[in-house]
């Protein structure tokens, strides 16, 4: 090792603790240290080098000597004079970046975990779909309103056979009807995904959010089930005993159908939370299971109504800007 | 859908609050989002003297009025109109009393004894907008001279009080888009029966052939034409009572004989059109279609294109009306009018449906016969319009009814086993009970023990299959009503699937590296070429919102870049950013459907500083290097090998032979197009080729940790510059062995005493063996062979010391 590189390393040994003294001087300058190792090499040195060489090594142990010496007395003379304003342990520390999960995904796996405590796995389809999973096997007649091309994204029409439109599904339904024929009853399963329709953007309405929707079909599914398994998931999803009141309401894939109310005392109105009913048998059907065999319940749900909900965010354009001052408030 | 609590009493008895007939309408499926009270009963208001004024003391606009209500005692009103003077009559509410006007929040306001601007008012003299009146504020009412005070207000004016019901339709209860079918819910709840209006149109067996010739020729149009007449009417404004049923519920009166029309619509849920019979040539009414688009002038006067199909209703010469959805001007009953023509029709919902959303024009009428009208009201509806027409506007009808009703819909048999509504519901309702709520909502249900068989009245064209009336018994019964046990069985849960799993891991392993998560729009601009890579496999939606957002995403990189030009437009420093979300390319084969490919993609980005300036470091820029570090760790976490390809820009991944993904530097170029200025990188990862991968591992086990100590050599060689640091490293780790656990290019250097074409490249080497404590003499061979092949390959030097 050349002398530079030996200067080098005892000016930038750090030295503020009695043992990091003894530490240095143990390094550099005791019988087996780098200076004595220095000067031991100099003898194999050609005799016309040693005068040169020796002077340099000199110079070394002189800085090596100072610097033990100062930092001795310095220690001898108390603590303080090592304390550089770099010791000030009231200095504000570097601030540590954290890494997160979208809101939406945050309140989605809050949900998916109350499915997984009642027993229910999770299945998934493409977002773009066949009009034949999102609508036909749904029980959605020829001319139903849905089918405009003023309400849902058509990426190719099919001349011959309408159920082969391709479209951006309108609804995470259609992973129901996939996972129907893929596995026979029982089938017990939640449906999450990104779904889409032809809307405005409002703050109310984006043409495209997401939802979960949840199946259960098996012989002997009642509607009385259906409700006692709605009642369980939204007081496990917002974490307390709820008021709620179950209406009819109308989805063609299902009947009888109802929407589900939670009493929100704060705004003291009903906000509706999730659309749920029986599976219609012309469902059922589709997937060639026989209704006087199989009964089933669906539930669906708005991921951001309830994110919305629950950190009382007004507008959902908000979800998608992705301004990192949103996204540092869910870390 | 607006429905009055006044007018739904016609039709039931009861004593039910608004709020309670709000809560049960609700709960039968017909949902009240919103209840409106409307009017007053004028309660606590009465005439007073104005006795005298005087300015108020503090408040330049303001007098103080001594004013007579009648009650003994001289009031002291403070008022803020200008028109106020001693000896009038006026209007005054009495403390405690409640007005009609609206406060900001929604509650009615509500008299106090008030001190206003230091001096105390016990009431308010009101203006007619305060009573609920009209819109006027511009001063005080003042009344009659000769009233005495304190005589109540209603005495002077009717007073008219009402609540109203907006009501959210679901698509399937046409029957009750109107008063009618409203009430039969409540009446099915309540038990309460339902009192219809008597039929009229039994007094009218005849014809009107004489006086017009009725035609349909498109009978899948229309199912059905009713044609009446009422003539020597006068046309004028309608009674006080049609007023405020109109009124009520949002409707604009206009005269009496289309008030009527409205009135009638909203009592059975039958629109219905008055023509002037004087303005229909030919004495003919033609119901048909056209093949091609017709040019037609609506009574708003505005001239609209009618798409080819549209069924029309014509005279002898021309179209008079779109069917179903609104009168033409050319036929419209004016002031003149002497005869009126009725029309009362069915027609088929799909086609209205699809003239009203061509047209962009929904009308009361066209919201009705898309969901389906009643074709069995047709005739009722008619002769109830008539009555009323000559009961409002004079006149006389003319005897008869002209009915063209080409197929009749007859009530339909559908028969309910009460043991699969119990198999449904999973509760058993008395058999008394469900064929009673049949009864009341008009399905005629007979008990047949083991099935209850029943005729679906036309008005419920929903009602098709059993399950349709297991909903209709569990709505009036009450869902709320069906007990629930507290628990619920399952059997044996699946196992989660690996996509469920992997791409858990995957956001996980994203977090815990520091990224944050974004949501990016699936629906792109259809101009992103030139920024994104070329991509001949585009994918467009047909019916874009707009062209910014109808290109279907192949790539999440530019959702990315959009959200950095839009953080660092909010001055943002830095950001570390992930997607996992799906992509789609054309392809020829596909992934769900042919041609389509689908697949997810984790993208990971950093952009603007890694740190900023503090006193611990300077600020630092993010590099593509902290990227790779990211995909290595990745890599690390799943524990796969990535391989790296590298060109001028792009570094391409692979696993096995598998392409895994890519890390894009973009040209400063580019993004610039995009508004960033600042470095930024991104990479994205193809989800289901990692997941293939990584369920291809071999289970994870413990593995000892070594007992013998590493051994360390450091060297550091001079290449050319050309040479790329990581060719050096791929062949030093090869070239390495079994024996090397661990590689750090921990020092690169360029200029003097180095050539200039030359830079030096310094590896920390750490050699492990299982069996035995490393030397050098173990390693030295290592290392020879290593810097051999280097100097063979790159002309490598070892830089001595």
């Amino acid at each position: 090792m050349g002398t530079e590189q030996i200067l080098k390393e005892i000016r930038e040994f750090p030295i503020t603790t009695p043992a990091e003294i003894e530490e240095f001087r143990l390094s550099f300058l005791s019988k087996k240290g780098k200076v004595a190792t220095l000067f031991a090499g100099m003898g194999k040195l050609p005799p016309e080098q040693r005068a040169d060489f020796g002077k340099q090594a000199n110079e070394v142990k002189q800085v090596a000597q100072q610097k033990f010496e100062s930092a001795r007395d310095a220690i001898e003379q108390g603590k303080s004079a090592f304390a550089s304003v770099r010791d000030d342990i009231s200095l504000q520390a570097p601030r540590q970046q954290l890494g997160s999960l979208h809101p939406l995904t945050q309140t989605l796996d809050e949900i998916k975990n109350v499915f997984f405590r009642l027993g229910f796995s999770i299945a998934f389809g493409p977002e773009l779909e066949d009009d034949f999973h999102n609508f036909s096997a749904l029980n959605f007649p020829p001319e139903h309103p849905a089918r405009d091309m003023q309400d849902t994204f058509y990426v190719r029409k099919d001349d011959e056979d309408p159920r082969k439109d391709l479209l951006l599904r309108t609804h995470t339904s259609p992973v129901q009807i996939r996972k129907m024929l893929e596995q026979k009853p029982p089938v017990r399963s939640i449906m999450p995904g990104r779904v889409y329709r032809n809307e405005a953007v409002t703050a109310k309405s984006y043409f495209l959010f997401h939802q979960v929707e949840a199946l259960y079909v098996d012989k002997n599914v009642t509607f009385a089930e259906l409700k006692d398994t709605l009642i369980i998931l939204a007081e496990m999803i917002f974490e307390k005993e709820l008021k709620y009141r179950m209406r009819p309401s109308f989805f063609p894939f299902t009947e009888p159908s109802l929407e589900m109310d939670i009493w929100n005392p704060v705004k003291n109105q009903w906000l509706e939370i999730l659309g749920a009913g029986m599976v219609h048998p012309n469902v059922l059907r589709s997937v060639n299971l026989d209704p006087e065999e199989y009964t089933g319940f669906a539930l669906g749900m708005g991921i951001e109504r309830i994110a919305k909900l629950r950190y009382e965010i007004g507008d959902i354009r908000t979800f998608y800007e992705n301004d990192v001052r949103f996204l540092d408030q869910f870390v | 859908m607006k429905i009055s609590y006044n007018w739904l009493k016609e039709y039931i008895d009861t004593d039910l609050t608004a709020e309670q007939v709000a809560d049960i309408l609700t709960l039968t499926g017909l949902e009240v989002e919103e209840i409106e009270h409307i009017g007053s009963s004028f309660n606590g208001i009465v005439v007073g003297e104005v006795l005298a004024v005087r300015p108020h003391e503090n408040a330049d606009r303001l007098t103080v009025c001594t004013v007579n209500a009648g009650t003994g005692t001289d009031l002291q009103i403070i008022c803020g109109a200008p028109n106020v003077r001693a000896s009038q009559k006026v209007a005054v509410a009495m403390v405690g009393s409640v007005l009609p006007l609206k406060l900001e929040d929604g509650s009615n306001l509500v008299i106090k004894k008030a001190k206003i601007r230091g001096v105390a008012s016990e009431g308010m003299i009101c203006a007619e907008d305060e009573l609920g009146l009209g819109d006027d504020h511009s001063g005080i009412m003042v009344l009659p001279a000769d009233i005495e005070p304190g005589t109540p207000f209603s005495q002077i004016h009717s007073s008219y009080e009402d609540y109203v019901f907006e009501i959210g339709l679901t698509p399937n209860r046409p029957d009750a888009s109107c008063h009618i079918g409203v009430a039969r819910d409540l009446a099915a709840v309540t038990g309460q029966p339902l009192k219809l209006p008597a039929n009229p149109s039994a007094a009218h067996k005849s014809t009107i052939d004489d006086r017009i010739d009725i035609r349909i020729e498109n009978p899948d149009k229309c199912y059905r034409y009713v044609g009446m007449m009422v003539e020597n009417v006068t046309i004028g404004p309608s009674p006080e009572w049609l007023h405020n049923r109109l009124k009520a519920i949002g409707l604009r009166p206009i005269n009496n004989v289309v008030d009527v029309t409205n009135y009638v619509m909203y009592e059975f849920g039958q629109p219905l059109h008055a023509f002037d019979y004087q303005l229909i040539s030919g004495k003919t009414i033609i119901v048909k279609d056209y093949d091609r688009e017709i040019p037609f002038t609506t009574l708003d006067d505005i001239e609209r294109t009618v798409p080819a199909g549209a069924i029309f209703i014509c005279d002898g010469e021309k179209p008079v009306a779109i069917g179903g959805v609104m009168g033409g001007l050319n036929s419209e009953i004016a002031d003149t009018t002497k005869t009126v023509f009725i029309e009362s029709a069915s027609f088929n919902p799909v086609n209205v449906r699809k003239t009203s959303k061509t047209l962009a024009l929904q009308t009361e009428s066209s919201y009705r016969f898309e969901r389906g009208v009643d074709p069995n009201i047709t005739r009722m509806a008619a002769a109830r319009c008539a009555d009323l027409i000559a009961e409002t506007a004079g006149g006389t009808i003319v005897e008869g009814t002209t009915d063209v009703y080409p197929e009749v819909v007859k009530p339909a048999p559908v028969n309910l086993r009460p043991a699969f509504l119990k198999r449904i519901l999973g509760t058993e309702i008395e058999i008394n009970t469900v064929t009673a709520i049949l009864e009341r909502l008009g399905f005629q249900p007979q008990n047949k023990g083991s099935v209850i068989e029943c005729l679906v009245p036309t008005f419920r064209p929903d009602v098709t299959m059993e399950i349709d009336l297991v909903e209709e018994v569990a709505r009036i019964y009450n869902y709320n009503n069906i007990p629930t046990t507290g628990r619920i069985a399952f059997s044996k849960p699946s196992l989660l699937p690996k996509e469920e799993t992997f791409q858990m891991l995957l956001r996980d392993t994203a977090k815990a590296m520091g990224f944050q998560e974004i949501y990016t729009n699936s629906l792109l601009p259809d101009q992103i070429a030139g920024i994104m890579p070329e991509n001949e496999h585009l994918l467009f939606t047909l019916n874009p919102i707009s062209k910014d957002q109808s290109l279907l995403r192949p790539t999440l990189g530019y959702g990315f870049l959009k959200t950095v030009a839009y953080n660092f437009n909010r001055l943002a420093e830095g950001m570390r950013l992930f997607e996992l979300g799906n992509t789609f390319s054309a392809t020829d084969n596909g992934t769900y459907h042919k041609g389509i490919q689908e697949e997810a993609v984790l993208l990971l980005g950093v952009a603007g500083q890694r740190s900023r300036e503090h006193w611990t470091s300077p600020a630092v820029d993010y590099t593509v290097h902290d990227l790779k570090a990211a995909f290595d760790a990745l890599a690390r976490k799943l524990r796969l090998q990535f391989d790296q390809e590298v060109s001028d820009n792009l570094i391409r991944y692979t696993c096995s032979g598998i392409n895994v993904g890519h890390i894009i530097v973009k040209k400063t170029d580019d993004l610039k197009k995009m508004d960033i200025t600042r470095p930024v990188f991104y990479g994205e990862l193809f989800v289901s080729a990692l997941q293939n991968l990584y369920y291809n591992n071999e289970a994870l086990t413990y593995k000892p940790v070594p007992k013998y100590p590493p051994f360390d050599f450091d060297f550091a060689i001079i290449v050319n510059k050309a040479v790329a640091a990581g060719d050096l490293e791929r062949v030093t780790r090869k070239e390495a062995g079994p024996l090397l656990s661990n590689l750090d290019v921990f020092d690169i250097f360029e200029g003097k005493p180095l050539q200039d074409n030359e830079k030096s490249v310094a590896f920390r080497l750490r050699f492990i063996d299982d069996d035995k404590t490393l030397t050098i003499k173990d390693v030295q061979a290592i290392i020879e062979k290593i810097l051999g092949k280097l100097e063979k390959q790159y002309q490598a030097k070892l830089r001595s010391q």
